[in-house]
């Protein structure tokens, strides 16, 4: 597989809005196969690299477009369930909270 | 910079937990003598503002995974809002009281968080298509 360091720098542009580090690489590489594989149709149909890598970027069109979408795809949303669920641990969090300083003053009178 | 910025309603919730503590400070209540106030205050700033730390980085870990640009954002508020504080009231602030601070937020925060990536991994663990 060709390295294009211009559809590289496309995809990390389009996919910077994601927060997670994994799914952030994994997206990049996903998109950066996609705009390769466009960089590939225009080289198979004569274009020079230059050219090639040229409208493979106009075809895809500017990184800024995909960002917010990938961003808000890559953001859990809160559903019922989870917000129980968080509730649920942060009903954890204060009894062990409790438990420390139960401890932490318990030891200390 | 996109990152920081859409990191506003994390920093705004740091920023009004500072708020709101500032406010209690100034707040009288009513047929409490100082000891139950100063009980009042060591249970607020324990337990309550830690859950709360605990809850908001677990809906950040949930919602956006380890996003430490978010984290790093809401820290320099923290500290910003209680040197700002310290600034105001002639307190000056010593490097130890700096440290307390940024452990009294990493470390619920980060509880938080981790218990936001273990429920955001369960359930895509749980949403992916057995064989």
């Amino acid at each position: 597989m060709p390295e294009v360091p211009e559809l590289h720098a496309f995809a990390s542009r389009a996919t910077a809005g994601i927060a997670a580090p994994a799914e952030r690489a994994g997206a990049t590489s996903e998109l950066y196969e996609h705009a390769l594989s466009a960089y590939e149709e225009h080289r198979a149909s004569g274009l020079a690299h230059d050219d090639a890598v040229q409208a493979a970027l106009t075809q895809l069109g500017e990184p800024s477009e995909y960002r917010k979408d990938f961003a808000r795809a890559h953001r859990a949303r809160l559903t019922p369930r989870t917000v129980l669920l968080i509730g649920g641990a942060a009903i954890v969090f204060m009894i062990l909270l409790w438990a420390f300083f139960a401890l932490i003053f318990g030891v200390a009178s | 910079m996109n990152r920081v910025l859409s990191s506003w309603p994390y920093v705004l919730f740091v920023a009004l937990c500072w708020l709101s503590w500032e406010l209690i400070g100034v707040l009288e209540f009513p047929g409490m003598d100082s000891a139950q106030q100063k009980s009042l205050f060591l249970t607020i700033s324990l337990f309550v503002y830690p859950v709360l730390l605990f809850l908001a980085g677990t809906a950040l870990g949930y919602r956006r995974g380890y996003d430490w640009v978010t984290v790093l954002a809401c820290l320099v508020v923290f500290i910003v809002c209680q040197v700002f504080s310290s600034a105001v009231k002639a307190y000056p602030l010593s490097i130890g009281d700096l440290a307390t601070f940024s452990a009294y937020y990493l470390i619920p925060a980060h509880l938080g968080i981790a218990a936001g990536l273990g429920i955001r991994a369960v359930q895509r663990r749980n949403a992916q298509p057995k064989e």
